[in-house]
């Protein structure tokens, strides 16, 4: 594993499904599936996924090398998960400031602390307490963290269904006599959403964010919903993780020009995310369907070759295995 | 003004939420950009010490539809003084608990946009920290147009919050862009004619920063340090002390001077499509104290 800083733009495309069941529930609408109501497409918010890493990371912590490496712990835990006492322990202390030090610089200590030690601080940024009248909710108490995520859209509409189930274990003390009661949930029958993630460099270098990491991330992403089964969310698959990751336009000599060129990136990310075309299919449209009941009723086209990619881009098809990538081309 | 220093970006994005200061717990958005959240996505893009932006005026393409989400929050901050404890005894640290139910979690309401697009046309200005001839306005304007062109930026923008991440592009022609778009939409971009009411102008007097600054290097903090050190030689040990805590919460880092927050509103007026917001033309002369 390298742990060194990650120098590289990535921008990346997420496509996962969801097949009959409710992928994130809007407390706004009794639990039922997120639904925009100008569209009907579905939705999924940035927290909701952050949340999936997070549970990931908490049941399969990366190995940590050394006590001055990266850790992996999670500070924003999820209520219902279990604390994991025994993890504790693996914080590493740190290394001590001279007993005179400046409080800024033991502010500066304790946030670099924070972000080595805490996955998610790492990665997503925080708000931390500086307890300064002037300062306060300024961008100094802000950890800006390197990855982005934007809500989660389904593709086409989606129709949430209402399911009322039979339940033989009652909740209610009262109902104990009763052997069942009736309950509901919510389900979207099938959809397809795509998310987008943006990973800026430049907060990398501030908060201490590796390559390591980055694959650490990845490998959360494709695998989250694998561990996060549940009757309520039904059968949920990550179909594909486009990562482009900008590596610069120059000869592989000039090692200098292409790591400013990567950090800046060299593509519009628009343009190399709306090169991977996602429509129903054609067997789909032949048979008179007009919107998609399972994967095989979408295709989704890659238009990008070594040849056509913009220079300077290569793209990594993480849901196919680790280094399967296309790029960056030559000329 | 010299209509020479414009630039114009368009840019567009599936969500915005560009949150009322009045409102700010369960987040309500102004209807279009502010002109703060534009030069928040300018600086995002292309920003250096020696130059600053005025925002020219903001032109909306697509003003978007409200929607509502509802998101588990958390309502605690990391507190540093408790991580300054964890650093030495890490058995010590208690997570935050986030999602519904638990305690350190909350619902919390957001009236978003969806689907927006603007043009912003902002003036380039250099501050004294700019040395000519090296740093000059043709320099900057080539690489903010370069930038643009090619969707580099310093760090992905946001429209308002960064889970609204924004694309944008370069515009050589704000209203022949407008023009342009608005053919390509169709009747659903009719030009709009609104009085928007009081609206954040920014956070600080923009003039507070032209002055521009750099961050210290090592040499000037080591000096500074060792300056005041001459100073301490003199007092007893508890004072010296004192003055080293002091010294220490009120340290230079940089060559600027604090700039306290101090809010700004104007008028915003959409007149076909367009918001002017030139501090000349619409701050007038700056009044002082909040």
């Amino acid at each position: 594993m390298s742990s060194s800083i990650l120098t590289n733009r990535h921008d990346f495309l997420l496509l996962f499904e969801v097949t009959n069941g409710n992928p994130n529930g809007d407390p706004d609408a009794g639990n039922m599936p997120r639904l925009d109501p100008n569209t009907n497409r579905g939705l999924v918010t940035d927290v909701c996924l952050k949340r999936k890493v997070r549970n990931f990371l908490e049941l399969f912590p990366a190995t940590r090398d050394s006590a001055t490496d990266n850790g992996f712990n999670i500070l924003i835990k999820q209520g219902a998960v279990i604390e994991t006492e025994q993890k504790k322990g693996e914080l590493a202390a740190a290394e001590s400031l001279p007993k005179d030090a400046s409080d800024s610089k033991k502010a500066e200590a304790a946030k670099n602390w924070l972000c080595r030690e805490f996955f998610d601080v790492r990665t997503f940024g925080g708000v931390i307490s500086t307890g300064d009248g002037v300062l306060k909710g300024s961008a100094f108490g802000q950890v800006r963290g390197p990855v982005q995520f934007t809500f989660g859209q389904s593709l086409h509409p989606i129709t949430p269904l209402e399911v009322t189930i039979t339940r033989c274990a009652v909740t209610k003390e009262e109902d104990a006599k009763k052997e069942r009661t009736m309950g509901n949930k919510h389900i979207v029958p099938y959809g397809l959403y795509a998310a987008k993630g943006y990973v800026s460099p430049a907060f990398a270098e501030k908060t201490g964010f590796t390559q390591a990491d980055l694959d650490v991330l990845f490998q959360a992403l494709l695998s989250m919903f694998e561990h996060d089964r549940s009757a309520a969310r039904g059968e949920m698959i990550v179909r594909g993780l486009y990562d482009f990751e900008h590596v610069g336009t120059q000869h592989a000599n000039n090692a200098d020009q292409n790591r400013r060129e990567a950090r800046l990136g060299c593509a519009h990310a628009h343009k190399l995310i709306e090169g991977v075309q996602v429509s129903l299919s054609d067997e789909a449209k032949a048979s008179g369907k007009c919107f998609p009941e399972s994967f095989a009723d979408y295709s989704v086209v890659n238009t990008w070759t070594t040849d056509n990619l913009p220079k300077g881009v290569k793209l990594h098809l993480r849901h196919e295995g680790q280094d399967i990538a296309i790029g960056p081309r030559q000329s | 003004m010299n209509t020479a220093n414009l630039i114009t970006l368009r840019i567009w994005g599936d969500f915005a939420c560009f949150t009322r200061p009045e409102m700010k717990v369960e987040r309500v958005s102004y209807p279009v950009l502010t002109p703060s959240a534009a030069r928040g996505i300018l600086e995002a893009v292309f920003w250096e010490p020696q130059m600053y932006y005025l925002i020219d005026s903001i032109r909306v393409v697509k003003r978007g539809r409200w929607i509502s989400i509802r998101r588990n929050e958390v309502t605690r901050v990391i507190s540093l003084d408790s991580a300054k404890t964890w650093m030495h005894s890490p058995d010590k640290v208690s997570p935050i608990h986030a999602g519904g139910g638990a305690e350190d979690g909350t619902q919390r309401n957001m009236l978003a946009l969806q689907d927006v697009e603007y043009l912003i046309t902002a003036e380039v200005r250099l501050t004294p920290l700019a040395q000519p001839p090296r740093d000059n306005l043709a320099k900057y304007l080539r690489e903010i147009e370069g930038r643009a062109r090619a969707g580099k930026c310093f760090h992905r923008p946001g429209l308002g919050m960064r889970e609204f991440a924004a694309d944008f592009d370069w515009e050589p022609d704000a209203d022949a862009a407008l023009a342009r778009r608005t053919a390509e939409l169709g009747p659903s971009a009719a030009p709009i004619n609104e009085p928007l009411g009081l609206m954040l102008y920014d956070l600080f007097d923009h003039r507070a920063r032209a002055a521009g600054f750099r961050w210290l290097t090592p040499d000037e903090e080591a000096r500074q340090a060792s300056d005041f050190d001459q100073t301490l030689l003199e007092l007893k040990k508890g004072e010296q002390t004192k003055r080293r805590k002091e010294f220490g919460a009120n340290r230079q880092r940089s060559t600027a001077a604090v700039i306290k927050p101090h809010p700004l509103f104007f008028q915003a007026n959409l007149k076909n499509s367009r918001l002017d917001c030139h501090p000349d033309r619409v701050l007038g002369p700056i009044q002082g104290g909040n």
